[in-house]
Order: C-alpha cells, then structure tokens, then sequence
C-alpha cells in the first residue's frame, strides 16, 4: 500500500476517533444539562406548588383538591402527594408521552431528573409533601435530534478536513516523488541532482544523494578527461594537431566503407615541396611552427563542412577526406589564398594531389592517385588536378524519383545483422536501410540515398518509413532491433512529435525497439540529444550512441541521459590486436560505461580473435564480420 | 470522618452516594479540616472558636434531643451578635456558612438558623424533625411586620413544632409565639441529587440561596 494511503487511513481514524470524542463529549453535556434543566424546574415547580398551597390549605383534603387541579390543568407527567409521615396520599399521573429516540440511545444517554419535592404545611402544622415529576421523552427527543444534527455536521466537517487533510498530504509528500525518480535514476545509473525540498527528512535524503551524484559526476569527468588525454597522445600529431598516418587511414578507410555514409567523395592531398629546404633555411623550429599555421588555415577552411577527415600522412604531406565532395576546386582556392596571406605563408610551396572515392576504393590506391595527381601550385594559385569520375551518376531528379517512389510504395528494406554479446548471447539486432528501388531496378544502400535525401528535405519521412518497418520486424520476428537515425530526427521537434506518435500507437513493441544516433549529434547538438532522449525514453525504447571515436574522451557528457550503450567505430578498435596503448583506452572506456550504466559494442569486427580480445577487454558486444548472419543460438 | 458519617443518620440511602463523592475528591463532613481552614483563612482566634463550637457540640448517640437544642440554642445566641447583612457583607441579603458566621462573630436571622441547623444535624438529630421556616413577626399590633426566619424542630411530624430564634433566648412551642405567623417551610432532604453532584460543581446549585449555601458548607467540610 503506498504512503499516501495509508497516511489516508490514519487521517481518517484520527478525524473519526476526534468526531466520535467530540460527538460523546457533546451528547452527554447536553444529557447532563437537560437532566438538570429538569430537576431543577421540578425543584422550582414543586417549590411554588407547596408555597401556594401553603397559603390556602388548611387540611389534607384540600391539599388533594388543590393538587389534582393543579395536575390536571398543568403539564406534569406525574405528582404524588406524601402525608407528613411519607405515606403517599394521592398519585396523579399521565402516560408518558412515547419518544422517538430508539431504545438503545436512551439507554446509552440515560435522562433520569430526580423528582422536585416540596414540603406542605398549615400555619405550624405539617400537611406533608409533594413530589412531582418530568416526562422525560420530550428531552430525549430533544437529544436525540440535536445528535442527528450533529452527526451530519460533524461528517460535512470531517469531509472538508479530510479533504484539506489529503490536499496537504499530497503537496507535502511531493517531493518524495522526487526523491524516488532521483534513487531509480541512481540504480540506472543515470545521475541526476535535484533541488533539496524543505521537508527536513527529504532534504537530507535528497542531500545526500545529490552529494553521491556530484561525487559520481566528478569522478565520470575525471575519468573521461584521463582516457581524452590517452587517445590524443596515441592518436593526434602534435605539430598540427591532425590525426597520424595510422588513425587517418583507419578513420577514412571506415568513412569509405561505411553504408550510412556518402558513397563517393574527395580524398585530398596537400604537399609541402620545400620541406627540406626550410627545415635548412628556418630552422625546424620555424618549419614546424609554419607546418601548425598551415594546419590552421585548412582547418578553418573546412570547418564549415559536415563531415571531413584531416591527417598527416609524412612529415610534407597532408591528407584530407572529403565525403560527399566531387570538386575541391572551390574549396582550395580561398584556402591556398589564405595561406598565402598568413605571416611567412609565402615561404611554403605547396602541391596539391585528389582522387574521388566510391564504396569499393582501397585506401592505399588512394593514395598514389592522389601522390601521382600532385600539382604544384602557381603564382596564379592551386591547380587542381580532376580527377576522372568513377562511377555514373544519377541526376537530382533521378533521385528525387527514387525517393517519392521508395516513400510512396513503401519500398524501403531492412538488412539484418546480428550483433552478439558474450558467450555468443543475442543482443540487439543491427537494421540497415535499403531501398529496392522499382525505378531503377536496383538495391539502393543507404550511403547511396541519405545524401540525396538530405538535400531534398526527405530524411524525416525516411526515417519514419524506417521506423515503420522496424516496428512491423519485431511484430513479425519477436526480436529486439535497433535502426540508425539522421540528426533531422533528433533536432527537429515536430520529427520528434511524429516519431512519439508513432512509437505511442506501438507501445508493445517499442519496448525491443534500439535507436542509434550518431556521435556528431550526440555531442555538437547535446541540448538537442536531451530533449530527444527526454521524450523517447519514457514510451520504453533505448536510445544508443553509435560510431563513437573522436568524442570518446566526452563520455562523461552522455550521463543523465539514461542511454542504453555506446557503439564504439571500428576505427577505433581496429587496431586493438596490434596496439597495447589501444587496449589501455578501450578498457578504461568500457569501465567508464559500465560505471554510466552502458553497455559497449564494438562496430564492424571482422576476426573472431578480435571479438574475443575485445571481451576479455570489457565488451559487452561485436558487430560485424565476426558474427556471422544466420540463424540465431537457440536461446 | 466519623462526624460526617453520623451526620447522614437520616439519609443512609445516600450512604453510597456519599462514598462516590469521596473517591471523586469532592468534600464531605471533616471537622479537624474546618478546623484547619479556619486557621489558614481566619487565623488562630477563630480556629480556637470553632474547637469551641466542636466541644459544644452535643455527641450524637446522646438521647435527650431537647438539650441539644438548647446547648445549639443558646451556644450561637450567645456568641453570634445581630447584625443586618447590609452592615456585615455589604450585600442586600447574603446567607452565610457556619465557618462564615464564626468568623464575623455576627449574622442575621438566616445565618443563626443555618448555623443551627448544621449544628443540630451534626448533633445527630434528623434532619426530617427540622425545618428552617420564613415567618411574619409582629410583636406588637402598633408595629408593622417584619420578614424574619427561623428554625423549626418538629419532635412528631404531624405536631407542634418547637422554635429557636436569635430573637429569643428561650425555645418555646409555636403556641407560646404568637408574634411569629409562619409563612413556607424547607430544609434540605430533597435537594442531594445523585449524591455532591449537585452541589459544588452544579451551576444551577448558584442560583439558589439555599443551595448555594449548602454548597458551600460542604466545601468547608460542615455538611
């Protein structure tokens, strides 16, 4: 029974136990008064009976006469006349008038006035006593109504302060409500601190735990912050602050080969022809710091684009990833000019190489159509070499096409990939998107539409297209599944009302339902992130981070969010076999996780060693090659 | 305690009712605790009176009724002067308790045949032979009438009662008074509802003289 009832209950005793304390008190000082008020008018009338018959008697026969008229023009219920011995001479009486109180009242109340007696004589001599007597059934009658009054006010009144009882115990008991989210949040793990109510008790409950909280927070920061520093010194070049040959290559490798990204894009190269000559002519000092100015102004020049990977791949040359971009002509321009312009720019001589990339490309042949397209770079500017285009291109329109189609006939796809836990355990199924495209004929991966989609505004629809199907999946098949959804879906809130009213109408199955979102937009847009979190969580789904890498050291930021897992990318985890410092990261990751109350599963591993390697690290899942699709483990 | 139990000769029936009074802290007949609030309220001389007034007092298993009359009688119209109520207690018409009458040394017609009264029921004589009765006085036809009150001893209920005046010093029968025209009679048989209930914690005891007078004397442990 909760709190509020039985506080209730105890409400109500004590207002029943007090109205039945007042009621009794009550009655019985009316009992007691009307039992008095009768004696004593009996006392006063038999007092003025005796007197007047004292005036005017002279012997018993009168008093009798003088008595029987008295009784029978009077009100008396009775009257006995004593001679001076107390032998009863006459007895006049009346039948007691019935009373409507029932029985059992009068004998809990009883009303029993004694008699008014009075003594009679003649001159000196004694004519003796009368004795006269009340109905009494017109006092319980009296009594008996007032109580019924006041039984009936007494519940109008219990009623109100039972109703101000609860209204006060609701408002008081308010924050226990807090107290109690905040202490579920904490065996989530989720860490939320609340504002102390003024009730001592809660207060120092909810102290407490807010004490707990702040301890936990710090603790997650200072851990996050440990495992940001050992990823950059593993992972960032000093001079520039770019990634290492071995990380840009592994990060560009999984942008090219991941289905959900850009199908084709830009890999450029830019070169420093005169390396030598100025380590010689300025020293390395100056060289270096030339070489950090450089990786400033690229910087700056793409910082506007969505996606894009920088590296340094030797100690002349730096590679950069551009997904989605065909022609980096416009974007070198500025950026060449600007360096030009910064302090001693002019002292580099720069080259530039490019090569486009689709699914297929391999990193390394990359890499030399870049080094082979390398051009000098002329007094007139950047000369860009274009590269050949290397797959057919379908035109806007032909897009468009495909999207209205797949959208109106519903002919969006789910490809399923398992994703295992420890022990070869299930956990939640991986959904990739695909359109099967009756205007092309063709099987469309979703790298290949999103891009599309986006420019066209559709990726909402897609994704609740994609969310449809899911929810039909687990209908149909009984597994937990878990789909991807664009940034539109989480920062749009009219998307996210859609999304709630579609999850609303499927409650069942939005219990076994997983959404992934993607880093960027976990972290760039983390007020975003919050509301939508706040707004799916409740109707039972999980929420999940996926492709996790460059914001790892910003776990901590995920807490309080109530998320499910984290997804690390593959190319974070890639090289765990080979590289002990990797390990060193991804067990203090996993530590950290599993402190937030998240699970952490690896992205596309390829080798069951791998898999293996990565559970003894602390992994609660893998998803990729290594686990192969098929028919599930017996549970 | 003996005192108060003797002093309830007349009423055995409210002998239980008596007991419940006790239990229930309400005063019943002590003549050492009149004694003692004598001479925490008045002082020595007057706790020295009232061990008079106990000495006097005739025991109650004594059987000639007549002398204690007289040893009552002549006790309170020997010691207690005359004085009018609005001389004494700055009231119109105070009736006033044994201890009261006592200490003033003084009272008027009520408060010798309350004194009395208590007195002689004390003494162990029933309360049903007396009677405290309002009288018309005339000692002389020339002069006018005057109200006066005093106590009645009726030896046969059916008889010529005796009268103890403050006026007079002799008991004599009705007969010989012939200045006294008798007027109503009462004494306080009747008036012990449900034991002390009615008394000290009653309000509507307050209202009447008499009963307020009764209940005061039984909170000064008289009655």
């Amino acid at each position: 029974m909760s709190l509020v009832k039985r506080l209730w209950i105890a409400v109500g005793l004590i207002i029943l136990a007090s109205i039945l304390a007042a009621g009794i008190i009550n009655i019985r000082s009316a009992q007691h008064y009307l039992e008095n008020d009768i004696e004593v008018k009996n006392l006063d009338t038999a007092t003025a009976l005796a007197i007047s018959i004292s005036q005017s008697a002279t012997d018993a026969m009168t008093v009798e006469l003088l008595v029987n008229s008295q009784f029978d023009l009077g009100h008396y219920q009775r009257i006995d006349y004593l001679a001076p011995d107390g032998k009863p001479v006459v007895r006049r009486e009346r039948n007691a008038h019935p009373p409507s109180a029932p029985v059992w009242f009068m004998r809990l109340f009883p009303i029993e006035p004694e008699a008014g007696v009075a003594v009679i004589q003649s001159g000196w001599k004694q004519l003796g006593s009368i004795r006269l007597y009340s109905d009494p059934s017109f006092a319980y009658d009296s009594l008996w109504q007032s109580t019924w009054e006041l039984v009936e006010l007494f519940l109008l009144g219990g009623a109100g302060v039972g109703l101000l009882g609860m209204v006060y115990i609701r408002r008081e008991l308010r924050p226990l409500q807090r107290v109690v989210e905040q202490a579920e949040a904490l065996a989530e793990r989720r860490y939320l601190e609340i504002q102390p109510p003024r009730t001592r008790e809660f207060r120092l409950i909810i102290e407490a735990m807010n004490r707990l909280t702040h301890k936990t927070k710090s603790l997650l920061s200072d851990e996050s912050a440990r495992l940001d520093k050992l990823k950059t010194e593993h992972e960032v070049d000093p001079a520039t602050g770019f990634m290492v040959r071995e990380v840009f290559l592994r990060n560009a490798e999984d942008e090219i080969e991941r289905e959900d990204t850009d199908e084709q894009g830009l890999l450029l190269q830019v070169h420093i022809a005169n390396l030598a000559e100025l380590n010689r002519e300025i020293g390395r000092q100056q060289a270096d710091r030339l070489i950090g100015l450089l990786a400033q102004q690229l910087r700056q020049a793409l910082a506007d684009r969505p996606r894009v990977f920088c590296g340094r791949l030797s100690a002349s040359d730096f590679g950069i990833l551009l997904p989605g971009l065909t022609d980096g002509t416009h974007l070198l321009q500025p950026l060449h000019a600007s360096i030009l312009q910064a302090e001693n720019g002019q002292l580099l001589h720069l080259g530039y190489g490019a090569a486009r990339y689709r699914p297929q490309s391999d990193m390394h042949e990359l890499l030399s159509a870049c080094d082979q397209s390398l051009t000098a770079a002329t007094a007139d500017g950047p000369v860009l070499p274009v590269p050949e285009s290397v797959m057919s291109t379908r035109s806007a329109t032909d897009w468009q096409r495909i999207l209205q189609v797949a959208l109106h006939q519903h002919e969006f796809r789910l490809a399923l990939y398992p994703v295992r836990g420890r022990n070869n355990t299930e956990l939640p199924t991986e959904a990739l998107a695909r359109i099967h495209s009756s205007v092309c004929g063709e099987t469309l991966v979703a790298g290949a539409f999103l891009p599309w989609a986006r420019r066209q505004g559709l990726v909402g629809q897609v994704d609740l297209e994609i969310l449809a199907q899911a929810l039909a999946s687990v209908d149909r098949q009984g597994h937990d599944i878990c789909i991807n959804l664009g940034y539109e879906s989480v920062r749009d809130a009219a998307q996210i009302d859609r999304i709630v009213e579609v999850l609303a109408q499927h409650k069942s199955q939005a219990g076994r339902l997983y959404l992934d979102v993607a880093e960027d937009i976990a972290f760039e847009h983390p007020e975003s992130f919050r509301r939508f979190c706040e707004r799916i969580l409740p109707l039972g789904c999980k929420v999940g981070v996926e492709h996790l890498d460059h914001h790892v050291g910003h776990l901590a930021r995920l807490h309080g969010l109530g998320l499910q897992y984290v997804k690390l990318s593959r190319a974070l985890v890639k090289d765990v076999g080979q590289e002990l410092a990797v390990q060193t990261l991804l067990r203090g990751l996993c530590t950290l996780a599993h402190t937030m109350g998240m699970q952490v599963i690896a992205e596309g591993i390829a080798h069951k060693e791998e898999a293996a390697l990565l559970f003894e690290l602390g992994f609660d899942g893998v998803a990729g090659a290594a686990v192969p699709p098929g028919p599930r483990p017996t549970p | 305690m003996i005192e108060g139990c003797l002093s309830r000769v007349g009423r055995g029936a409210r002998v239980g009712a008596l007991g419940l009074a006790v239990l229930a802290g309400v005063a019943a007949t002590n003549l050492d605790r009149l004694q003692q609030l004598a001479l925490s309220r008045h002082g020595t001389e007057v706790a020295n009176q009232i061990g008079e007034w106990r000495a006097m007092l005739p025991p109650p298993q004594a059987p000639n009724e007549l002398e204690k009359l007289e040893r009552v009688n002549n006790f309170f119209n020997r010691r207690i002067r005359w004085v009018d109520d609005a001389a004494l207690w700055q009231q119109d018409d105070y009736w006033a308790t044994l201890l009261e009458t006592m200490a003033k040394g003084a009272g008027d017609c009520e408060d010798f045949a309350i004194a009395k009264y208590v007195s002689l029921l004390l003494a162990g004589v029933q309360e049903s032979k007396l009677r405290l009765t309002y009288v018309r006085r005339q000692p002389h036809p020339d002069t006018p009438p005057e109200a006066h009150m005093i106590l009645a001893y009726y030896a046969d209920p059916g008889g010529e009662p005796l009268i103890l005046d403050n006026l007079d010093a002799d008991i004599k029968p009705a007969s010989r008074r012939p200045d006294l025209t008798p007027v109503y009679s009462f004494n306080a048989t009747h008036l012990w509802f449900r034991g002390s209930q009615a008394t000290a914690s009653d309000p509507t005891a307050r209202i009447s003289r008499w009963r307020d007078v009764l209940a005061r004397l039984r909170a000064e442990f008289t009655l």
